[in-house]
């Protein structure tokens, strides 16, 4: 059998190759084009020669099940995790979507996947969560954070809801102070320690905000998984109290 | 050290394997190899600092796996697929650049450079220095026609290469070429600096489309 060789790769290219594959998801059976399939079919399911049409169709129908992600209740896994997802929609402000197009954030090449934008009260004005039809990508937008018009941040879904749930956190200044936004899982606390005190800090719907003018730390524990971050400036209070 | 790839991975090596990288790890593995440092070269002619380069490098494979779905083996190459969207991605963060508007990615690829990478990266980016420069003169050239040639005289794409990854066809793409040579040959009658390129440096092989 004639082989290929697999030149090393260096350390960057190394790390960056598994954070990569980590973005690609697996989705056996999905509209697969007839040259992908070659490909993947090894890994597809095979179903008993024996199978009825009605397995076959119940089989199905997980499947859809599972893509949609729905779970019992109507609500999908993400806004079971992510309380804000159940407040009704905002309109997706212009500028914000233009920001998502030119950084082709997250997939919308179908005119049918539209992102919904549920906003919050950020100190600098209206955040946005933005999740795409799929709910495949989840974004947090702040406007008035660091420079320009603000600060976006992604992330594929399957990662927030991977086995250690956590969120969606962006930090910066904003006219001399810290500003620190973080969309929590739902369940989740968080503490503002300060050199004089330690005290709980409400949640918006899941959503912290906090901006300071002192050292402080948060602690967040989410599912029982408690960290803590230490700001350079600190404090004046937060989104929801 | 040498390894070797099992029956599948050189099937997909030979084959088409692009077109799976968005839901396949093995295949985009194969993929990622196979086009990395390709990749990080055509961002080093357009970017000199090692930090942007490797977001930028993470940018285009992100966005390759986002878009796998709608390549398609007939309308060209997979490099010249992944060069089409290597060169969206630098032109957007340009764009994002003169916006001031900043966009924080899930995957920060500058994070990932870790101070034993910094030698190479800087030796990979002064060896394209010279095409740095080049590109920086095809600035003034309006974006179209600069996109053909750029990919041909920068990247070395055949014509059709470059018609596949800027998605239009051999004869627009033939017509853009030579309003831009036209252009960049008036625009270089012009007085330049010592050291400048020469006309030599923006040859053309029309040829080997």
């Amino acid at each position: 059998m004639s082989t290929i060789d697999r030149t090393p790769l260096g350390g960057f290219e190394e790390r960056l190759l598994t954070q990569l594959k980590a973005h690609v998801s697996i989705q056996p059976g999905l509209a697969l084009k007839p040259g992908m399939q070659s490909v993947t079919r090894g890994r597809l399911p095979r179903l008993p020669r024996a199978s009825s049409v009605l397995t076959a169709a119940a089989a199905a129908v997980a499947m859809l099940v599972a893509v949609l992600n729905l779970l019992p209740g109507g609500q999908t896994a993400l806004a079971q995790a992510f309380p804000i997802l159940t407040q009704r929609p905002a309109q997706l402000p212009a500028a914000l979507e233009r920001i998502l197009r030119s950084q082709r954030l997250p997939n919308s090449s179908q005119p049918s996947d539209r992102e919904r934008a549920y906003a919050f009260q950020a100190p600098t004005g209206t955040g946005y969560v933005v999740v795409d039809q799929q709910e495949k990508w989840i974004c947090l937008f702040v406007p008035g954070l660091g420079t320009g018009s603000g600060n976006i941040l992604c992330e594929a879904a399957f990662r927030l809801l991977s086995e250690k749930p956590r969120g969606l956190k962006l930090s910066g200044e904003h006219h001399g102070s810290e500003e620190i936004v973080e969309l929590l899982p739902k369940g989740s606390t968080a503490t503002l320690i300060s050199t004089q005190s330690a005290r709980p800090v409400a949640l918006h719907h899941g959503v912290l905000t906090v901006v300071t003018h002192r050292p402080v730390s948060i602690t967040t524990t989410i599912n029982g998984r408690t960290t803590s971050t230490t700001y350079g400036i600190a404090e004046r209070q937060n989104g929801d109290s | 050290m040498t390894q070797r790839l099992d029956a599948k991975q050189q099937r997909m090596a030979g084959g088409d394997v692009t077109a799976a990288i968005g839901c396949d790890p093995e295949a985009f593995e194969v993929f990622y190899r196979e086009h990395v440092e390709a990749v990080q070269r055509f961002v080093a002619r357009r970017v000199g600092t090692p930090e942007t380069a490797a977001d930028l490098t993470a940018d285009v494979f992100l966005a390759a796996i986002q878009a796998a779905a709608s390549y398609d083996p007939a309308r060209g190459t997979a490099r010249s697929w992944l060069f089409g969207i290597a060169r969206h991605q630098i032109v957007d963060s340009f764009r994002a650049a003169a916006k001031d508007t900043r966009t924080q990615m899930a995957l920060i690829g500058s994070e990932l450079v870790h101070s034993d990478d910094l030698q190479r990266i800087h030796e990979r980016l002064d060896a394209e220095a010279a095409s740095r420069e080049l590109y920086a003169r095809l600035g003034s050239i309006p974006d179209p026609e600069r996109a053909v040639l750029e990919l041909v005289a920068l990247d070395d794409l055949s014509l059709v290469e470059a018609a596949a990854a800027l998605g239009i066809s051999t004869v627009a793409a033939r017509v853009r070429l030579h309003r831009a040579r036209r252009r960049f040959a008036a625009q270089d009658a012009a007085p330049r600096p010592a050291g400048a390129l020469a006309d030599r440096d923006l040859r053309v092989t029309e040829s080997r489309a």
